[in-house]
């Protein structure tokens, strides 16, 4: 019973982990594109570019956190 | 902390003393022009100026020598030009005029040569190639009954069954070369044979009628066209000795380019001023500490026949900004360039970079093994990369110290936190450095380890917050956070209190800090931890969001849920280190270990692992504390009071660009 839970308490973690980092490429996917559409036109873009394609980075951030609450929860 | 001081500078003078006032703001190299615009305000008559003397004829020899440069791949070292007097310039002007005529001659008969001598020994192979078949190929070829054709055939098994059923042709075969010989008669169906066996021909007839009217002998056409070709060989190695004769000339003729490009700039300056028939006036910026050189330099230069002025910026100008730090914060410049340099009347926060991108790279990397490799790789690329990458290196090699020094706090080396009983011990007997005694508790196993000395373990701290369990460094994370923003906000304070008086910082930015303030209060007095009524704090709270309404409108509710987000958003400066510090954990111990315990060849598989799994670890270590630090400061440090978008002081003065640049 007690490994049981604790695989649920694992998969919950791997969830939020997972979704997460999922949702980030997605919408870095589509900033990237943009940001080397731009560069190709003027290449001092490259730094905004870059800060702005890490940006959805933090979703994964949180889910990292989530995940390590979920399994601090549980103890 | 404030872009260093600038002074419009206008100077007025005749336009006898023009090149004089431009070579000495050349040599300067202070005074960045703002173009003169027909009609700007002020000087609305003035007509923009038009180039010296001499800019198309020196503009032609640049193009000139950039078509002769351009033949010659090799980068010669641009040789640096001696000071020349204006009448040795002079002369070297037509000297090198001359010698782009000469060398562009010499290549174009190169050319001419080399296509020759390629056409002559084709033209060699294929005589000999007709000489060793035993047909007297000059005589078929004048013959009015018998035709001949030379040529290969790319089908050679079909073409020799096909040419054995044909008893009316003669053929001989030279490897996959076929001579045939028909009668004229039956041209048409030779051709036509001929093309389903794949058969390019060899044109013959040039080879008889190119020579003279009277049919020669193979022998004798094979000894015309040896002679023609040591001839043009000899013509060709003459020319080819002048040309490495001039080849010597090239580094001082792209000396001469990086000259000329200047002399250029300087010839076409009058474009960007403003000129009546006989003066001129040009505008433009320099640093407010330079005014009393630059006045000297351009009285004595023009023996006091010019007119100079400097003002103050008005409130709607926007000078050109240039960055004033101390030495040690001047390569963080680099990290706002790459974004948007400050404006010239905002803070230039290079300073706070300096002392909090270091500091959140070094927090997230925290390895002494990967912080050494590190700043041991930047301090090579350093040296080998070209200078422009050198400021951005120079942050990487400060933020690896300090990883290393937060290598020390966490106690890790590699992703390891202790060494093995065994390998603990015996650093301890031998070298006598003795590490804490440890007792592991996991799956039921118990091993003993030597940990290593450490502040705080990333891994396995908690701290109790309102009964969460968290890992520390997500909650230091946190906190760095909320006070990295609220110094943010107090830089944006003082910008406003300057541009906009107390009244508007105190709505757009102090408000921030007062709904902050009674945020904590709340929850504070919520949980007993002060002897406050929680209504207090609510009620300093709406203080903070109606000076936030009145500051910035419905915009500034908007982004209310922002400032948690925000600050919660400092939680990768633990989380990402945690996540290099799992991996690090995986590669040795899950991965390396097992293999390496079985003893034996597979140490070796081990040892690899752990080099590759670092390497990865390592790379990932670079990007991600780089870019999140990065981005800290950007998205979040800066929301809070930076604006951006200064233009950058560029002098006008010797340009950089040189031929070794050239590829």
């Amino acid at each position: 019973m007690v490994a049981e839970q604790a695989g649920l308490i694992a998969i919950g973690a791997g969830i939020a982990i997972g979704v997460s980092a999922l949702a980030a490429g997605w919408a870095e996917s589509s900033i990237g594109t943009a940001a080397i559409g731009a560069m190709a036109e003027k290449e001092s873009l490259f730094g905004k570019g870059l800060i702005l394609t890490v940006i959805p980075e933090t979703l994964v951030i949180f889910g990292l956190v989530v995940a390590i609450l979920i399994i601090g929860l549980a103890g | 902390m404030k872009p260093e001081q600038m002074s419009k500078c206008r100077i007025v003078a005749a336009k006898t003393q023009l090149s004089c006032v431009i070579n000495t703001l050349y040599d300067l190299g202070l005074y960045h022009i703002t173009p003169h615009v027909k009609g700007a305000h002020g000087l609305e008559e003035l007509d923009i100026g038009a180039p010296q003397q001499n800019a198309e004829e020196l503009s032609k020899l640049l193009v000139g020598i950039r078509a002769v440069l351009a033949q010659f791949p090799v980068v010669s070292t641009p040789k640096k030009l001696a000071t020349l007097t204006p009448e040795a310039f002079e002369k070297l002007i037509r000297t090198t005029q001359r010698f782009c005529s000469d060398i562009t001659a010499l290549l174009t008969t190169k050319n001419t040569l080399v296509a020759q001598r390629d056409q002559l020994v084709l033209k060699k192979e294929q005589l000999a190639l007709l000489a060793s078949f035993k047909l007297d190929i000059t005589a078929l070829l004048s013959s009015k009954i018998l035709g001949v054709v030379v040529g290969r055939a790319s089908r050679v098994e079909e073409a020799k069954v096909l040419f054995d059923t044909e008893k009316s042709l003669q053929t001989q075969w030279k490897g996959d070369v076929v001579a045939v010989v028909y009668m004229r008669n039956q041209e048409v169906a030779v051709r036509s044979l001929l093309s389903t066996i794949g058969f390019s021909a060899i044109v013959l007839e040039e080879f008889v009628q190119s020579q003279s009217a009277s049919p020669q002998s193979m022998d004798q056409l094979l000894r015309t066209n040896e002679l023609q070709l040591k001839k043009v060989q000899q013509e060709l190695e003459i020319v080819n000795i002048k040309l490495r004769k001039m080849h010597e000339e090239l580094p001082r003729l792209a000396g001469l380019e990086n000259h000329l490009v200047d002399e250029i700039r300087k010839l076409e300056l009058p474009l960007v001023f403003a000129t009546t028939q006989s003066s001129f006036v040009a505008q433009g910026w320099v640093p407010t500490s330079q005014e009393q050189n630059i006045r000297a330099a351009l009285t004595h230069a023009t023996k006091q026949n010019v007119h100079i002025e400097f003002e103050k910026p008005d409130h709607h100008e926007e000078p050109p900004v240039k960055m004033k730090n101390f030495r040690l914060a001047k390569p963080f410049e680099s990290l706002l360039e790459l974004y948007s340099i400050p404006s010239y009347s905002e803070i230039d926060p290079t300073f706070m970079l300096w002392i909090t991108f270091p500091f959140f790279f070094g927090f997230m990397l925290g390895d002494i093994g990967y912080g050494a490799v590190l700043a041991i790789l930047f301090y090579v690329l350093r040296k080998k990369l070209p200078a422009s990458a050198k400021p951005l290196l120079t942050v990487l090699l400060f933020a690896s110290f300090v990883s290393i020094a937060f290598g020390f706090v966490f106690g890790e080396f590699f992703g390891f936190e202790h060494l093995g009983a065994e390998s603990g011990k015996a650093l301890c007997d031998s070298i006598g450095i003795c590490f804490h005694q440890v007792t592991l508790l996991e799956h039921g196993v118990s091993t003993v380890v030597y940990e290593f000395p450490h502040l705080l373990s990333r891994a396995h701290s908690h701290v109790n917050v309102f009964g969460f369990e968290l890992l520390t460094v997500l909650v230091i994370g946190a906190i760095i956070g909320f006070i990295h923003l609220n110094i943010g906000l107090i830089i944006g304070t003082i910008n406003e209190w300057q541009h906009h008086g107390f009244v508007h910082a105190l709505e757009a930015k102090i408000s921030w800090m007062i709904l902050e303030s009674g945020a904590i209060l709340g929850v504070m007095s919520t949980l007993h931890l002060i002897p406050l009524h929680y209504l207090v704090g609510v009620v300093v709270a709406i203080l903070g969001v109606v000076l936030l309404v009145i500051g910035e409108g419905v915009q500034g509710i908007v982004e209310i849920p922002a400032i948690l987000s925000q600050t919660l958003s400092y939680m990768r400066l633990g989380a990402v280190g945690l996540a290099g510090v799992g991996l690090a954990v995986v590669i040795n111990e899950k991965l390396a270990l097992p293999f390496i315990d079985r003893g034996g060849i597979f140490i070796f598989i081990g040892i690899i692992i752990m080099l590759l799994g670092h390497l990865i670890n390592l790379l990932l270590g670079v990007i991600g504390p780089f870019l999140h630090g990065v981005r800290l400061h950007y998205v979040e440090f800066f929301s809070k009071f930076y604006r951006g978008g200064g233009v950058t002081y560029e002098p006008f003065a010797k340009s950089r660009q040189s031929s070794q640049t050239r590829k």
